[in-house]
């Protein structure tokens, strides 16, 4: 059963498939709109039933990567509590990235299930 | 495209606007804490309870900027920035320390760059023509002379093979003939001191004779008019073409200048060409002027040229493209044979790689130049193990440091990285001004050369592969000084920043005695050197000439070249020596072919009417025309028989004095008084034996010299004496002498210049100016590495003595007394420099046989030189060793602890 999966203590294990995975999941948030950091964080944990917590110790040098790869880009501006806040927002790089990635991770999946599921046809 | 300029924006926006970025960061994870610690109160929390639980929670925010800082993919770059300004402010604090590692770099790489400057001009430049690489020169070798006049601008005997540069026309002409499938053979010959008439006007210049392909040849088209081109050599072609650098000299770049006339030996001639800027002559270093062609009535030739008894062409050949020059050898072997089998015996033709032009220079300092770049190499060695060394102590002085910035999660990598930067720093501020100081000893060379080997006219300047050179040098040096102590950092153990200070690892202390013992074997092999070049130096400078050659001074005139005939000539050598001798101050005078010492020789092949050893199949002797005064004025003495006096003069009959060496060679009962020589097919008295002097070249040993009276050399051979050396003794400094003599030349002639007005002594300096330029170069480069080896050894000596202090100061706080102490000490330095001199002795005395060819009269094993320079490098080792010592044992014991 899958419980609270940390991505910050995995994300730093120096795994590429986790840290893709984050990238992967702030594509897919941002691609809903623009947000800062802490939304970014607060709706993953919301979608995922707060079963992934993405910590600040992965997400911003993640924010930072994908901006650095120009898949996403910032701009300051002002939160819902009147603070002034950064904001990310999908390129349109970012847009081609993230589908070409999705499908990816899902072909990932169904070849990583199928494998899974060698043990069961054995059975 | 659009995301690829985003990238570089932001990243370049990170380097340059660092302050701003990091604003930003600072902003957007305190933003974040704040709406955790929000999240915390809207849970129910009081503020403080709220903050705290949400710095738990959220961790160290300079882990995450740190993580974030790593995502900007200038971590190496932004690291390097703040290492440099690191590195900056740590030098900045250790004055000492850095203005001795910044002079340490300078030094040597300023020597290395300005010596490989040399390197690179002499050894390495190529002409700037169409593929160089295609150019050769041809050269001949064989035994036993007997060529009745040979004119070469390069020559030089190896036991009994002659070897020399110069070819008959006839040869020249059935050699390009017979080639044409592999090469374009091309032939020069060089004109020295002539004087042109222009606009009004006379100069004196250096000039060249070349056959009508010679431009084609070299691929090099006029920058202004026309070249020769094939078909040009017929008879009295009165086209000059000038250089670029005489155009602008003397015609002051004048767009008329083509068509203009100029008058030679009383011949007009008319300016057609004007050549390239980047064409300033076919020999390197060397500038001749003007160009005329190779007709066969120029005034510059003996009308006897096509008979093939004068050797005086020079060859050059372009091979054709896939051709080699074994391939062109094996035609002109066979002519050459066939062409000199009466005159030379075994002959060879030589076929040399000439890229650079005519390799006369390239030939002559290949081995003293790559011996100097050892050298140089040999002192950034040292200066390497210095800086090394010098690191080494600043690095434990800086172990604390280390271990606090390794113990505060530095990592290793991190560590290393800012060791070699700091070293990167150091030796990019070193190289920088080495470039500086290069520069200036490039000029200084120059000027060196110039003045030392007759007018050898390099302009050393520093281009892009010498300053490639110099940026590798200084990364190798950055490399080979900070990699020691960069490891050493990497190694450091967080613990040790906790630990006593004075506690040093004992590997640490290996290293710094194998440099003690690297520095003093490389200081004993360079010193041995160069006291090996100081010895021949000294040598040289008392190489005895055979007659004193103070107070003589040398010019030269050329009536020649003011259209005087022989006679003409004959009387205006007898009315410029009266005039001289009339001066006050002046003793003698007497004209000569050309100076002694000067580089210049003439030889021939002689028959005797009999007692001539006929076994000798050598006849080959070297010649010298000069006036009736010539002993009495050079002060060289007559052995047996007379010299020659007033009574001989082109009236009286044929006669010649012989050396003592030409008697040695070839007379058997020791009198050659009253033989009769034939030379030329002419009969020459023998009269009298002189005494044995040098002739062209100091070095070489005595050749047999045969003395023939000026005025019936020039009835005989009309071409002879064009211009003439004349030889003045004086006690009058040189200043006072110059317009004496001048006015009295100009008494005779108006129109006739005087030249090279200099001291006989100053040939004579000259003529040894490749052996003096090498031996102050050796000498200076082996003082530097002397100097650098003194500071490593005592910088590295006092350190290790310093660490001890605390240890001395307790002995002798309970009962040591100073000798006690310090007699350990002293044996271990000791024993430091007999490492490093039992590994210098043996590489020493095999480099001083290899470098034995450009020493003279030197030893390679010479003991004395050795001893001197063994004991001397120990007295610095004790020198070095005392100093430290006497500070540490008068240390209060006190003082030494609080100083631990």
């Amino acid at each position: 059963m899958l419980s609270n999966i940390d991505i910050k203590d995995m994300a730093t294990s120096n795994s590429d498939l986790l840290k893709g995975t984050v990238d992967l999941l702030i594509l897919k948030v941002l691609s809903t709109g623009m947000m800062h950091g802490w939304d970014i964080s607060k709706r993953i944990e919301a979608v995922s039933n707060k079963r992934i917590l993405v910590k600040q110790g992965s997400l911003y040098p993640a924010l930072h990567r994908l901006e650095n790869r120009a898949l996403i880009e910032a701009e300051w501006g002002v939160s819902d509590a009147g603070r002034s806040a950064k904001f990310y927002k999908l390129t349109k790089t970012g847009r081609a990235s993230l589908g070409e990635e999705t499908a990816e991770w899902k072909q990932f999946v169904e070849c990583v299930s199928a494998i899974l599921r060698l043990d069961e046809s054995i059975a | 495209m659009s995301s690829l300029f985003k990238i570089i924006s932001l990243r370049l926006r990170s380097l340059f606007k660092a302050n701003a970025v990091e604003n930003e960061l600072d902003a957007e994870v305190q933003f974040h804490l704040d709406m955790l610690i929000q999240e915390k109160i809207d849970q129910g929390l009081d503020p403080f309870a709220a903050k705290q639980q949400a710095r738990i929670d959220f961790g160290f925010p300079d882990q995450v900027k740190e993580q974030c800082r790593d995502s900007w993919g200038i971590r190496v770059l932004f690291d390097f920035v703040r290492d440099v300004r690191f590195g900056l402010r740590q030098l900045a604090k250790q004055k000492a320390y850095t203005f001795i590692a910044i002079a340490t770099i300078t030094l040597s790489i300023g020597a290395s760059t300005a010596v490989f400057s040399l390197v690179n001009d002499i050894l390495l430049s190529t002409l700037s023509i169409p593929h160089p690489e295609e150019l050769h020169s041809i050269y001949w070798e064989g035994e036993n002379t007997r060529i009745s006049s040979l004119s070469t601008e390069y020559s030089k005997m190896v036991g009994r093979r002659y070897t020399a540069d110069s070819f008959s026309h006839p040869m020249y002409q059935s050699f390009r003939e017979h080639s044409t499938k592999q090469a374009n053979i091309f032939g020069f010959w060089g004109l020295n001191n002539i004087t042109l008439q222009t606009n009004g006007n006379a100069i004196t210049r250096d000039g060249q004779i070349v056959t009508d392909n010679f431009f084609t040849g070299l691929g090099i088209h006029a920058y202004r008019g026309e070249l020769f081109k094939e078909g040009d050599d017929a008879a009295g072609n009165p086209n000059i073409i000038i250089t670029y650098n005489f155009w602008k000299n003397h015609f002051n770049s004048s767009p008329t200048t083509l068509g203009q006339p100029i008058t030679i030996y009383g011949t007009p001639f008319t300016i057609t060409g004007i050549l390239p800027k980047t064409f300033p002559g076919i020999r390197q270093g060397e500038e001749r002027s003007f160009y005329v062609s190779f007709s066969a009535n120029s005034p510059f030739i003996a009308a006897d040229i096509t008979k093939g008894t004068h050797w005086f062409i020079h060859l050059m050949a372009r091979l054709k493209p896939d051709t080699n020059p074994e391939q062109l050898k094996l035609p002109l072997d066979a002519l050459f044979e066939e062409a000199v089998s009466d005159v030379v015996d075994n002959p060879k033709i030589l076929v040399e790689s000439s890229s650079g032009g005519l390799p006369f220079d390239r030939r002559a300092y290949k081995t003293p130049l790559m011996l100097i770049l050892g050298v140089v190499g040999m002192v950034l060695l040292v200066a390497c193990f210095n800086l090394a060394g010098l690191s080494l102590v600043r690095g434990s002085a800086r172990q604390h440091e280390l271990s606090i910035r390794a113990a505060l999660g530095a990592g290793r990598g991190r560590l290393i990285r800012q060791s070699l930067t700091e070293s990167l720093t150091l030796a990019t501020i070193g190289g920088g001004l080495g470039i500086l100081i290069a520069i200036w000893g490039a000029k200084a060379f120059s000027r060196m050369l110039a003045g030392n080997s007759g007018g050898l006219g390099y302009d050393f300047s520093i281009d892009l592969n010498v300053l490639g050179f110099s940026l590798i040098l200084t990364l190798l040096t950055a490399l080979l000084t900070g990699l020691l102590p960069a490891l050493r950092a990497g190694k450091v153990d967080p613990l040790d920043g906790l630990k006593n200070r004075g506690i040093m690892s004992s590997s640490h202390l290996k290293l710094g005695k194998l440099l003690v013992s690297a520095q003093i074997c490389i200081s004993i092999i360079l010193l041995v050197g160069a006291s090996l070049y100081a010895r021949s130096f000294i040598n040289l400078h008392n190489i005895d000439s055979g007659f004193d050659h103070d107070n003589l001074f040398v010019f030269e005139i050329n009536p020649g070249s003011g259209g005087y005939d022989a006679s003409q000539r004959i009387t205006y050598y007898k009315r410029i020596q009266e005039e001289l001798t009339e001066i006050p101050g002046i003793k003698n005078a007497t004209p000569m072919m050309f100076p002694l010492f000067g580089n210049s020789s003439s030889s021939t092949s002689f028959n005797l009417s009999d007692n001539y050893d006929r076994s000798q199949r050598e006849r080959h002797i070297h010649l010298l025309a000069a006036g009736n005064t010539f002993f009495d004025t050079l002060d060289i003495s007559i052995k047996r028989g007379r010299g020659f006096d007033k009574g001989d003069s082109e009236a009286s009959a044929n006669v010649v004095v012989v050396n003592e060496t030409f008697v040695k060679k070839f007379i058997s009962d020791d009198n050659p008084i009253g033989l009769i020589m034939e030379l030329w097919g002419t009969d020459w008295t023998i009269i009298g034996v002189c005494q044995d002097v040098k002739y062209d070249n100091l070095k070489e040993p005595i050749l047999p010299i045969t003395y023939l009276e000026a005025s019936q050399r020039i009835k005989q051979w009309s071409n002879a004496m064009l211009s003439a050396t004349f030889v003045v003794r004086s006690e009058l400094p040189l200043a006072a002498i110059t317009t004496e003599i001048q006015e009295a030349v100009e008494r005779v002639d108006p129109n006739i210049p005087v030249y090279n007005l200099t001291t006989q002594t100053q040939i004579r300096d000259s003529n040894i100016g490749k052996d003096n330029l090498l031996a102050t170069l050796c000498g200076a480069l082996a003082l530097l590495a002397l100097l650098l080896s003194c500071i490593g050894l005592y910088g590295l000596l006092a350190y290790e003595i310093s660490r001890r202090s605390g240890e001395i100061a307790i002995r002798m706080a309970i009962g040591a007394t100073p000798s006690d102490v310090s007699r350990p000490i002293f044996k271990e330095s000791f024993m430091l420099a007999l490492y490093g001199i039992i590994v210098a002795l043996p590489v020493s005395y095999v480099i001083s046989k290899y470098i034995k060819s450009q020493l003279w009269e030197v030893q390679p094993a010479d003991t004395a030189t050795l001893l001197i320079v063994i004991t001397s490098l120990i007295a610095i080792v004790i020198i070095a060793t005392w100093i430290p010592v006497r500070r540490a044992t008068r240390m209060s014991p006190l003082n030494a602890l609080r100083a631990e």
